[in-house]
């Protein structure tokens, strides 16, 4: 944690509202994204982040002035996203569905599809049906690019739970992708091999 | 994909999606390229990596949360705290004791055959069988005679057996049916 963070905590503790400001503008973005990338409505997204900053300043005396509050944020953010979408969220289509639904594209020729808008759109689905610890691994790690460590502080679980999250939900997202191109279709080939052919 | 394959090709995964590639490393790198197989398998996991960053990218791209957005959190940061559904309940709460040893103390006013301390009242072995414990109110004031008592008194539910006293209750009693009792 930076000096400049940390005096930003007790400014703020000490009931500064430039401080909060300061506090507001250092870390909307980061809260700001990983609403908007769980919740995928812009107008919820704020709202969650507006909770966030409301209750961060509400509760300013119980932050740690040792450590980024960043971590906290994302996790109160991640929160406030499950408990209200829990609340609002019609019934994913479950992945089998998405790759029924895929299956046509799927067949024809798999190294463009893999690449096509589809698959984007599925896996997006995908993303939204993945439970929500998983769901929440994978923006960590993949769209803010936290580490390991960073993203199992935020979510509250050590390491190895973070990766296996990650590992579980690239297993189910891998799911969605052409059958053709899930496990290497033919048997175990050296390169020597195909010279020699 | 031989089992060996399979396991070189788990393990090359996890090194490439979790930024383990070192020395250790090396035997599997070496083998990845010699092996089409582990290759398309790890060349598949990027792939879909590289899909899920464009498609959790393409979720926030463009946004960003609106210029107002500070304007209300301080609204709202400076507003005073709506109480908690804990902090409504809080005040009954703390009268929820008063309330409580009130109720129990009318309840054994009103019942008083609900106090479990109450000593009650017996017939000693050569009593008769009732004994007035406490008297109200004369009633029916006939001839100059009270022929009826608002009575506290106790009796034994089987006269002839003894001296244990059964229960006791208020009663509008005749006075013929105290014939042969005592008093207080």
């Amino acid at each position: 944690m930076t000096e400049s963070e940390t005096g930003l905590v007790e400014r703020m503790q000490s009931g500064d509202l430039q401080a909060f400001e300061e506090f507001f503008v250092t870390y909307q973005r980061p809260v700001y994204l990983t609403a908007l990338a769980i919740t995928r409505d812009p107008f919820l997204a704020e709202e969650i982040l507006q909770d966030c900053f409301v209750k961060a300043y509400r509760v300013r005396h119980r932050l740690r002035t040792d450590v980024s509050p960043l971590p906290w944020l994302q996790r109160v953010c991640t929160n406030l996203c499950y408990s209200r979408l829990s609340r609002r969220r019609a019934p994913l289509e479950p992945l089998t569905d998405l790759i029924g639904n895929l299956a046509p594209d799927l067949s024809a020729r798999p190294d463009e599809v893999v690449e096509s808008r589809e698959i984007v759109d599925v896996l997006q689905q995908g993303i939204d049906a993945l439970p929500p610890k998983q769901q929440t691994a994978i923006i960590l790690y993949y769209l803010h690019g936290y580490s390991l460590a960073e993203a199992a502080e935020i979510a509250g679980c050590q390491v190895g739970t973070m990766k296996s999250r990650i590992h579980y939900a690239l297993r189910a997202l891998r799911v969605l992708l052409p059958v053709a191109r899930r496990t290497p279709i033919r048997g175990p080939r050296r390169l020597a091999d195909e010279r020699r052919a | 994909m031989t089992v060996r394959c399979e396991r070189i090709a788990r393990e090359v995964i996890e090194f490439f999606r979790f930024g383990d590639l070192d020395a250790r490393s090396a035997p599997h790198l070496a083998h990845l390229a010699v092996c089409i197989d582990c290759r398309e398998a790890v060349g598949l996991d990027r792939t879909l990596v590289m899909q899920l960053q464009r498609a959790l990218a393409a979720r926030v791209d463009g946004h960003a949360a609106s210029p107002g957005a500070w304007i209300e959190i301080r609204r709202r940061a400076l507003e005073p705290e709506a109480p908690t559904l804990l902090g409504r309940l809080l005040p009954v709460l703390r009268l929820a004791p008063v309330g409580a040893t009130a109720i129990v103390v009318l309840a054994l006013l009103v019942a008083p055959n609900l106090n479990p301390f109450r000593v009650q009242p017996h017939l000693a072995a050569g009593e008769p069988t009732w004994r007035i414990l406490e008297e109200v109110e004369a009633m029916d004031v006939a001839d100059g005679v009270q022929a009826r008592w608002w009575l506290r008194y106790i009796t034994v539910s089987a006269p002839h057996t003894g001296a244990v006293a059964t229960f006791d209750r208020w009663e509008l009693v005749s006075t013929s049916a105290l014939v042969g009792g005592h008093s207080r």
